[in-house]
């Protein structure tokens, strides 16, 4: 569990603030998304977390272990995967996760551990390689690798699945849901915000440095202004009978041989009236589907209305 | 924790630590082997010499030369130019030395043959003066000649003598019994000897003979006897003709013991000047690979993300690295002394070897501190790249320069007060002054520029203020390093 409690950080005076007075909880067995421009103090959250950063004020914790006082004991239990990993490049990747091995309560398992995830993220035939020889892609592999070398129980992840292959996006997808099944608490911090819709328990967007919404999983689903898509076979025939009957609903919108109901005067649930009302007036209906706003309309949305 | 263990691996493995390690220790011990091996054999003459003697056969005479060189080892391609009645007789030195001339003289009771040679030496023909070689013509031969103080190559602080015999017809000798008499008596001739050495041999011509030497101190006689035990006479061309029935060798040992004193001059005399560039390059490129290029680079966050504070961190690496400088400092010191003992039979006194370990040490560690410290002040790697080399060039490999350039510009003179508290002020600030400021106060003169005899208490260099300093030196930096490590991002 990662609490996050009215953390600042200022890294110029003469600069706002890059997190500003941020509050959140990661609860085990969750994914949070992080969403936010270019800026927004992601980054700089994470790199708080895990403990590079120092917060200029507020607290940090880490299973209840301060990040600052309690660094050691905090960090134990944190893997983070940065969006650009660098590493001692003349090092060779065994080399390395053994000399991080070094740093946890090491057991007779730890070299297979080891093995096992150098296995896992698939770069068991270029172990002799050094580590400048990798590509970013790799380096990215082995950088899962060796945040997950101690079996960490808060995992971090900072735009991961850029520079990954589509083999390399499907993997890390698979392993953020294999973590949460394991109760691991993670934060997902990425521009693709369609895997963020599709894997998160939770959406954080913050815009400089401050925390603007919080949508949980339900909320997701629904966001903003609800629109239906309607396909009526031989629309021709009753267009006019058609467009009659859901003028009184909202606003006709055409799009690709369908029409769209936006800005709709009824509430969610009586939407189905509007079906109810088509198919009682003859109206042979194909296709009739209600959807929210996805999360980057409504990101797109909320930031430019903030700004 | 094992990570240190590992920094350390990390540090000794890095291809340019093993390099300078080696350097330091390969230059110390080169240096170390040069001046051992020639303290004690400057004496060596390096120019050719020349044994004489002579046999008559009716109104020819043969003049038979040997020419050597220290060691009393054939000489070739020598001229030598025999003078008699107004001619000149030439022969040049063969691969066995010898430069023999017949020609024809008129009896007397004694004639004169003027001699003089040459050689090459470095492209240039050197010609020596002329001596008068004096035949004793009742003598058909000249028999035995002694030549003193050939050096013996397996130990060159040992002399013996050269024996050379031309018999009738230059035929070579008789069995001759060779007596060496060894005194520590002030006579000219003593009484009695402590001990004497018999060498014998038979049909020698040319005869390299060093003799056992119980006491260095001891002056040596030498008489020589045939098999019947009667004294043969030692015949000297060179000193008129005359023969001796004894010859006094003097003392055939150069050796003077070694004493530490000494033991330290060597060390001061190139050395220290070795470890003086080298412990900073390896110091301050060491403390750049292994811990400021990563904390510049980014590369130490994949390390900083695990279990580790940052204090725990720059503490480990900076440990490792000053293991590498103590090793580097104490396997060249240990080789040194190995050496020496090996020439000299004398280890280095344990302060001694402390005191030189210590001050390499806090050099090498010293120079690490700053650059561990400014690797915290810069942002970029080729900014701390930049400061590396600068803190080189400045802080030590011109720092001999700089205070000379200042004591200059202000005039200082060099006989002053002001010339010595200026030199070792420049000693204090840099940590390239470090191991002269410990010079001065094992030699009691003045480091780095060497010549002048100072009393250091009277000038405030005990060891006090000096291990003071080099503390200072270690830890100011690094604590600022500590400090921007723990509380600055």
């Amino acid at each position: 569990m990662i609490e996050i409690n009215n953390v600042t950080k200022i890294y110029s005076k003469n600069n706002p603030p890059a997190v500003n007075s941020l509050t959140l909880k990661i609860n085990d067995g969750e994914i949070l998304g992080l969403v936010g421009l270019n800026g927004a103090g992601k980054t700089t959250t994470i790199r708080m977390i895990a403990g590079i950063l120092l917060p200029t004020s507020g607290k940090i914790s880490v299973d209840g272990f301060d990040v600052v006082r309690e660094k050691v004991k905090a960090s134990n239990n944190v893997g983070w995967i940065p969006e650009l990993p660098n590493f001692e490049p003349n090092a060779k990747p065994l080399q390395l996760m053994r000399y991080y091995a070094g740093f946890y309560k090491n057991n007779d398992e730890m070299e297979k551990r080891i093995r096992d995830l150098l296995d896992m993220v698939g770069l068991s035939n270029d172990l002799n390689k050094k580590l400048r020889e990798y590509s970013q892609g790799m380096k990215k592999r082995f950088a899962i690798a060796e945040s997950l070398i101690n079996d960490p129980k808060n995992v971090l992840f900072d735009e991961t699945l850029n520079g990954l292959d589509p083999e390399g996006v499907k993997f890390v997808r698979n392993l953020i849901l294999e973590l949460k099944l394991r109760e691991r608490s993670i934060l997902l911090s990425s521009h693709i915000l369609t895997e963020i819709e599709n894997l998160a328990d939770r959406v954080a967007i913050i815009s400089h440095g401050k925390l603007i919404k919080t949508l949980t999983k339900s909320e997701l689903k629904n966001l903003g202004k609800m629109k239906i898509y309607i396909e009526i076979i031989n629309l021709n025939d009753f267009r006019e009978n058609v467009e009659k009957i859901l003028k009184k609903y909202g606003t006709i919108e055409k799009t690709d041989g369908q029409l769209v109901l936006t800005d709709l005067n009824v509430q969610d649930n009586e939407i189905p009236n509007i079906l109810d009302d088509l198919i009682s007036n003859k109206i042979k209906v194909r296709k009739f589907e209600p959807v929210g706003e996805s999360l980057e309309e409504y990101f797109f949305k909320l930031i430019g209305e903030r700004q | 924790m094992r990570s240190i263990s590992y920094e350390i691996k990390r540090t000794m493995r890095s291809r340019f630590v093993i390099i300078l390690i080696i350097a330091i220790v390969g230059l110390s011990a080169l240096l170390a082997y040069e001046t051992a091996s020639t303290s004690n054999s400057l004496n060596v003459p390096t120019t050719p010499e020349v044994a004489y003697g002579y046999y008559l056969n009716n109104n020819n005479l043969t003049m038979v030369s040997y020419v050597y060189d220290g060691y009393g080892n054939p000489v070739k391609n020598v001229e030598i130019y025999y003078q008699y009645n107004g001619s000149d007789y030439r022969a040049i030195s063969s691969s066995k030395g010898y430069a023999n001339a017949t020609f024809q003289v008129k009896y007397s009771s004694q004639i004169n043959v003027l001699i003089n040679y040459t050689y090459t030496r470095f492209g240039t023909k050197i010609e020596t003066p002329s001596i008068a070689y004096t035949i004793n013509l009742a003598m058909k031969y000249s028999g035995l000649e002694i030549y003193p103080y050939i050096f013996n190559k397996l130990n060159s602080t040992r002399m013996g003598i050269l024996a050379m015999y031309v018999g009738n017809n230059g035929s070579s000798s008789p069995n001759l019994s060779f007596i060496f008499l060894a005194t520590n008596s002030s006579r000219s001739i003593p009484n009695s000897f402590n001990y004497t050495f018999y060498y014998n041999f038979t049909s020698i011509s040319i005869k390299k003979i060093f003799p056992t030497i119980e006491n260095i101190n001891d002056t040596y006689y030498i008489e020589v006897k045939n098999s019947n035990g009667t004294l043969v006479n030692i015949y000297s061309g060179l000193e008129g003709g005359k023969s001796f029935p004894i010859i006094l060798l003097g003392k055939l040992s150069t050796y003077s013991p070694m004493t530490q004193s000494r033991l330290q001059s060597l060390v001061f005399s190139g050395i220290s000047s070795i470890l003086d560039l080298f412990i900073p390059i390896l110091a301050i490129f060491t403390a750049y690979l292994t811990y400021g290029k990563d904390r510049t680079s980014g590369v130490i966050e994949s390390v900083l993300k695990r279990p580790v504070t940052r204090g725990e961190l720059i503490t480990t690496r900076f440990l490792s690295n000053a293991i590498a400088i103590f090793i580097a400092s104490a396997v060249a010191m240990a080789l040194v002394d190995l050496i020496y003992f090996y020439y000299f039979s004398m280890y280095f006194s344990v302060i001694f070897l402390t005191e030189l370990i210590w001050t390499y040490f806090v050099e090498g560690v010293a120079f690490l501190s700053i650059v561990y410290m400014i690797s915290h002040l810069v942002k970029s790697q080729g900014a701390l790249l930049g400061a590396a080399i600068g803190i080189f060039v400045v802080m030590d490999l011109f720092w001999e320069i700089i205070p000379l350039a200042v004591i200059s510009a202000l005039g200082i003179s060099s006989s002053s007060s002001t010339y010595v508290i200026t030199n070792i002020i420049f000693d204090y600030i840099s940590p390239a002054g470090y191991s002269n400021l410990f010079q001065t106060l094992i030699t009691n003169k003045l480091g780095s520029f060497g010549g002048i005899t100072i009393n250091p208490s009277a000038y405030g260099l005990t060891y006090l203020p000096l291990i003071a300093a080099g503390l200072l030196w270690i830890l100011i930096p690094f604590l600022i390093a500590y400090l921007l490590a723990k509380y600055r991002d």
